[in-house]
């Protein structure tokens, strides 16, 4: 219990510098430099303490464990989603250039996002059982309402523009995955309600809630061509990534600490 | 001990099943399982002609032993026995499966005192028992033994009817046949340790997860005579084996969701906690 305070004053640490990064008034030739550089950096810092905080979860099981498999497809994802961000960086830093959109990172994070859903769908598996079929069906049901919301409010626009056939697979692929994802972080958390355990997936249902807003605001954001990388938005890329750390090491700490 | 008798023993202990068609399952299935779940008993089959014994010890599945009607017996080591043993389940045998450490009797070995003449015996369908010395149709696999009385002499006396003196050995010693201790209640404190699992449980998985282990864990106990009220876990005196099988069904709700390595921490500090409260005793 006491490494996971202070994982928490890394994790906030982490917050605060995104915070500055993507919020400080700061735009000054120097100030501005700092921050990109730091917003690049949390970038890739956070999915990859993500990553650790999933496979350090993944250590409290034995092969076999079903859950052990969760952890391990989910550190994956997080991983992925660190090598596409480094992708990312790398072109600007040292290539002199954004990546166009969509570019090689973006199968980066497709992969994470496909890694994660596998990863949810393997726990929900487990712990649909234990949740009542109204329960199950009110969280489709929310699933589809934020879906349907992002989708009428953000995609269908970009769905109905002459874009590419890639930028309009993307722009749908990322929100949708993204959006489904919250319900399924939240079954295990009412499956396991009343236990520690749900705060793991309270933490992995808040990290999709902030990966799928993200998500929303990053497909309108580039299509209305205002996306930046010191965007406020990127924020919630940060906090996702954070709240997905904490649920790996919160699990660990809880598995263990019987 | 003899055969017969530690049978005998055996089918005076717990049962996880009792008379359930032979021919509905599969055996070799069965015995995997068992093995799987570090059980320790037999599989016991009975028509009306024969009687059989697989014993699961130490992890795998020991010899198979055969009596018929008229207190033959024999052993068939290795897969011969297990052969014979599958066919007689799929020709009308019932099955149970008794909980029980085996005596000590050497698996695969002449054990206890011989019967006046234990024949081979076997039974080939539709012919009923089949004694004959050697086997005519019934060949053991490579690598197994079978082991035979002395040329049969008609008729068989019971096993359970002839105890003769152990025999001299080849150097002259006396064959030690040593007293088997009939199985014993385990001295350690399952139910209490039982109540901590499913604390544990409900603590940091959830209501759910410990219901579902308390009611798996009751249907468990329930052949013993146990159960579970509210949060008390109550259980006459059982073996360690038959605990051991208990814990492991009732755990399986768990395992399937939070894994094997938090159920075994759990049992650990569970039952630290229980042995910590100073009652070691599963009377309750």
């Amino acid at each position: 219990m006491k490494r996971f305070r202070v994982l928490l004053i890394v994790m906030g640490g982490l917050v605060l510098a995104a915070v500055y990064a993507y919020g400080a008034a700061e735009n000054s030739l120097q100030g501005r430099l700092a921050r990109h550089v730091l917003g690049s950096t949390v970038q890739i810092v956070a999915p990859i303490l993500a990553g650790i905080g999933c496979l350090a979860a993944r250590r409290a099981y034995v092969p076999g464990d079903r859950e052990r498999a969760v952890w391990s497809i989910g550190g994956l994802a997080a991983l992925a989603w660190a090598a596409g961000r480094a992708v990312f960086a790398f072109y600007q830093w040292w290539g002199g250039r954004a990546l166009p959109y969509p570019s090689i990172a973006d199968g980066f994070f497709v992969v994470f996002y496909l890694l994660l859903g596998l990863a949810l769908g393997l726990e929900i598996r487990l712990v649909a059982p234990m949740v009542d079929r109204p329960v199950r069906l009110a969280l489709v049901g929310l699933g589809v309402v934020g879906w349907a919301l992002g989708f009428e409010f953000i995609v269908s626009p970009i769905m109905a523009s002459p874009a590419p056939a890639t930028v309009k697979v993307l722009a749908a692929f990322y929100p949708t995955i993204a959006v489904f994802l919250v319900p399924a972080g939240l079954l295990p958390a009412v499956g396991f309600r009343g236990g520690t355990s749900a705060y793991t997936w309270m933490a992995v249902a808040a990290s999709a809630l902030c990966l799928a807003v993200a998500s929303l605001g990053y497909a309108f954001l580039t299509w209305y061509e205002l996306y930046s990388e010191v965007h406020t938005i990127n924020v919630l890329w940060v906090a996702g990534f954070v709240f997905l750390a904490l649920g790996g090491f919160w699990q660990r700490t809880v598995q263990e600490d019987i | 001990m003899d055969r017969r008798q530690a049978l005998e023993l055996l089918r005076a202990g717990p049962a996880l099943v009792t008379d359930f068609p032979g021919d509905a399952v599969d055996i070799d299935g069965l015995l995997a399982h068992l093995i799987g779940r570090g059980f320790e008993g037999g599989v016991y089959l009975a028509d009306l002609e024969m009687e059989s014994l697989v014993w699961v010890h130490d992890g795998e599945a020991q010899d198979a032993w055969f009596f018929d009607v008229d207190g033959g017996e024999a052993v068939l080591a290795g897969a011969g026995g297990h052969d014979l043993f599958r066919e007689m389940a799929s020709n009308g045998s019932t099955l149970s499966v008794y909980v029980g450490a085996p005596p000590d009797v050497a698996f695969g070995q002449a054990a206890g005192p011989p019967s006046a003449a234990p024949a081979t015996v076997f039974k080939v369908p539709g012919q009923g028992l089949v004694r004959s010395q050697p086997m005519p149709a019934f060949e053991p696999t490579e690598g197994s033994e079978v082991v035979t009385a002395p040329p049969v002499v008609e008729p068989v006396a019971p096993m359970s009817d002839a105890h003769p003196a152990p025999a001299p050995s080849a150097a002259g010693e006396q064959v030690a046949t040593e007293p088997v201790a009939p199985v014993e209640a385990s001295t350690r404190p399952w139910p209490r340790t039982m109540e901590g699992v499913a604390e544990r449980v409900a603590r940091h998985r959830g209501q759910r997860l410990a219901q579902r282990f308390t009611s798996t864990l009751a249907a468990a106990l329930a052949p013993h005579g146990g159960g579970v009220d509210g949060s008390r876990v109550y259980a006459p005196p059982i073996s360690e084996a038959a605990w051991r099988v208990i814990v492991e069904t009732a755990c399986e709700p768990i395992i399937a969701v939070a894994g094997r390595a938090f159920v075994d921490r759990a049992i650990a500090a569970a039952e630290r906690d229980a042995a910590g409260d100073g009652d070691s005793g599963d009377d309750r």
